[in-house]
């Protein structure tokens, strides 16, 4: 089974996508949220994921946030940095609790900005390592700006600290 | 300058370590050249015609003399002596050697610089007036909110893979010196009686391909809001800014699909989310920055012209001549601040010399309080000289070729480098910058037009900030040669952009061009306060136009 980063662990990857023609057993399994609104009323045993890309609109993504477990945000090219306003903005604003989980190009040059915006779930891109994954997160050892990692700005942390002046 | 503290050192070593970690593994072969490359250039690389050039920040154009002087060591040690002042700000050095950058990036950390985010599709460098803090005309000194906005945006996680680059301008005097109406962020600091300390926020404007001019999307934005609006400004364009095509995804395309209106509906409610949230700025922290940027202790001096001065003023015209032009109003009686023209008819525009560097430091302890500015039209200023002092300056200049009395003359040429070095451009800039120096070197004609900005570009991008001059010059390919494109009547504030005035001319003909438009305006202008770009707004582009094109006509006078 392939590895995949998951809160700064290196874990089994136990999701598979959803296949209308694969039959329906137990098993985390990860929908289209168009495929999922057609298959939700259906009972069945494991958990649910939802597959995003990073131009999803996350007010849709809203009445299904608490019945998933996982969401993962394809992000096609690392330089498309519309995840990382994403990954925020479920956390954030929507509270969303579950894994978000980065898939696509993924690698150890990329993780530490997306950690930093409420990802925390890892998949490798092919050809990268879940170790190299790792040595690319917490770079730095502090941040001026709010974030889902530290939700407090430097400033008020340097007041709280007296290291001002 | 901002002093750092034990974290900002920190957090500018930590990025240098990342650096040179990336650039170890790319020459390693274990990171790609599509994987290396937004990463080299959120550090400052770019890979140049004839070698990689580092773009190292200037926050918003303030230097102490030991970074000064660090900047000469770089030139010296890792390039053949020279560095390039643009028009952000900053500084280019154009032939560093890439296994020596992370080098380069710690020495640069030392003296607390970097080249963070000088380049690539984030946000860049925060520029503003080159008088901040020293202006007489200034509201509020917009250092502090620079800053601000240094801090904010350096790292900042969300917004390092935007459609595009990203420029905000800050300006705090009541002449708009930092062309906040060309920058995709523009803001006006406002002192609103009730309210206190605010922003007037320009969105959308910038040059390039498709120049326009910012749209402004809140009147009054109160200080503390700052960074959680700039947040929601950002995460807008981040999510909704084009992306397929990179010539259409600057804000500016954006704002106008969306319409204005809509883009500050959506501005408004993203902020909802985040206003008076933890990001909302506390006066401890302003007070906090305001007490490390180091602030001068000025003498009591008296208001007037020192009697050795007048002396000098009246036996010496030189003296007198680069005494009217090159100096700036002083908001503290006996000072003044003195730009040191990068523009001799010798150099490049905007370049310097390690040499020149170095005692440019040294003057700027020795006369000032060891502060250096850059200017936006790529000259070096000293604030804070007291009157008494320019002599002594004067005398010291003149040997280094830094004392030519042309600051926000035609000769102040401001001008990218161009395809000397740029790899994006279509045309040289250095050449035809050279050819109209030995062209207008009666400086006393030069100085009978007044002020007068003239910009090249050697490309599209606009570098050199051609829609704006008074006069721009576009370099443009056509069929492998060189040709130029002249526009006229543009300016930096209030923004307004340039007309073109017809077909591109040849290397040879732009300064034969050049000077029969001015002959046009010295007949048509109303008076000698009447600026160039002026007279073109009043009387329109068709006089330059028929002088250019059809040179046997006569032009009727006014």
């Amino acid at each position: 089974m392939r590895e995949v980063v998951v809160n700064r662990h290196i874990v089994p990857d136990t999701w598979v996508r959803f296949s209308p023609d694969q039959s329906e057993e137990g098993g985390d399994r990860l929908y289209r949220l168009e495929e999922w609104q057609e298959v939700r009323a259906q009972a069945r045993e494991g958990r649910v994921g939802l597959w995003v890309e990073t131009d999803q609109d996350p007010e849709a993504l809203r009445p299904h946030l608490a019945e998933v477990a996982l969401i993962a945000i394809h992000i096609g090219s690392f330089t498309d940095g519309r995840g990382h306003s994403l990954g925020r903005l479920l956390r954030e604003v929507y509270g969303y609790q579950g894994e978000i989980r980065a898939v696509g190009d993924v690698f150890q040059d990329t993780v530490n900005d997306l950690e930093r915006c409420g990802f925390n779930g890892f998949l490798p891109r092919p050809g990268e390592t879940p170790a190299n994954l790792l040595r690319g997160l917490g770079l730095f050892s502090e941040a001026y700006q709010i974030s889902v990692e530290r939700p407090e700005p430097l400033f008020r942390r340097r007041l709280s600290h007296g290291s001002g002046g | 300058m901002y002093q750092y503290d034990e974290i900002d050192q920190r957090l500018v070593e930590e990025r240098v370590a990342r650096f040179r970690d990336q650039t170890r593994r790319f020459l390693a072969g274990e990171l790609s050249e599509d994987d290396f490359r937004p990463f080299r250039l959120q550090n400052g690389l770019y890979i140049q015609r004839h070698a990689p050039m580092l773009r190292v920040a200037i926050p918003y154009g303030v230097l102490s003399a030991s970074q000064l002087r660090r900047l000469a060591w770089i030139a010296r040690t890792h390039d053949r002596g020279v560095g390039h002042f643009t028009t952000r700000q900053n500084i280019q050095y154009n032939w560093v050697k890439l296994p020596e950058v992370p080098d380069i990036l710690a020495a640069l950390a030392e003296v607390q610089m970097h080249a963070t985010q000088t380049s690539g599709n984030c946000v860049r460098n925060t520029t503003t007036d080159h008088f901040a803090g020293v202006a007489a005309d200034e509201l509020v000194d917009p250092r502090v909110t620079c800053e601000l906005i240094r801090q904010w945006s350096t790292g900042h996680p969300e917004f390092a893979f935007l459609p595009r680059k990203f420029k905000i301008a800050v300006n705090g005097a009541r002449e708009d010196r930092a062309a906040t109406g060309v920058h995709d962020i523009g803001l006006q600091a406002v002192q609103d009686a009730a309210q206190g300390l605010g922003y007037r926020v320009q969105v959308g404007g910038g040059l390039g391909r498709t120049p326009m001019v910012g749209e402004i999307i809140r009147e009054f934005l109160p200080a503390r809001h700052l960074l959680t609006y700039l947040d929601a400004i950002l995460r807008v364009y981040n999510r909704y800014g084009r992306r397929d095509n990179k010539y259409k995804a600057r804000i500016k395309i954006l704002v106008k699909a969306m319409t204005v209106e809509r883009f500050q509906r959506e501005v408004e409610t993203e902020w909802q989310h985040w206003k008076e949230g933890p990001a909302t700025l506390v006066d401890e922290e302003v007070a906090r920055i305001e007490a490390r940027l180091k602030k001068p202790a000025y003498r009591s001096l008296p208001a007037g012209i020192p009697a050795a001065l007048a002396a000098r003023l009246h036996q010496d015209t030189d003296f007198s001549t680069w005494f009217r032009q090159n100096l700036h109003p002083h908001k503290v009686p006996g000072y003044t601040n003195v730009t040191l023209s990068l523009k001799s008819p010798d150099q490049p525009p905007g370049d310097a010399t390690a040499d020149q560097m170095d005692v440019i430091s040294d003057w700027s302890e020795r006369f000032g309080f060891g502060e250096i500015r850059v200017s936006h039209e790529q000259n070096l200023i000293l604030p804070d000289v007291a009157l008494s002092d320019l002599p002594a300056l004067y005398d010291a200049l003149c040997p280094w070729g830094l004392a030519t009395p042309n600051a926000g003359l035609l000769t102040n040429i401001i001008a990218c480098p161009g395809g000397d070095y740029c790899a994006l451009a279509n045309a040289r800039s250095l050449p035809l910058a050279k050819a109209l120096q030995d062209r207008f070197s009666d400086a006393v004609w030069v100085r009978a037009l007044g002020l007068l900005d003239l910009n090249i570009s050697g490309c599209m991008n606009s570098c050199g900030h051609h829609h704006v001059g008074h006069i721009g010059i576009l370099g443009v390919d056509k069929h492998g040669r060189e040709y130029y494109q002249i526009s006229i009547g543009g300016a930096q504030a209030p923004a307004r952009l340039g007309k073109v005035i017809g077909p591109s001319l040849t290397p040879e003909e732009v300064p034969d061009a050049l000077q029969a438009m001015l002959e046009v305006y010295l007949k048509l202008r109303l008076n000698p306060a009447e600026k160039f770009t002026d007279t073109v707004e009043r009387v329109g582009i068709v006089p330059f136009r028929d002088a250019v094109y059809a040179p046997n006509q006569e032009v009727a006078c006014a």
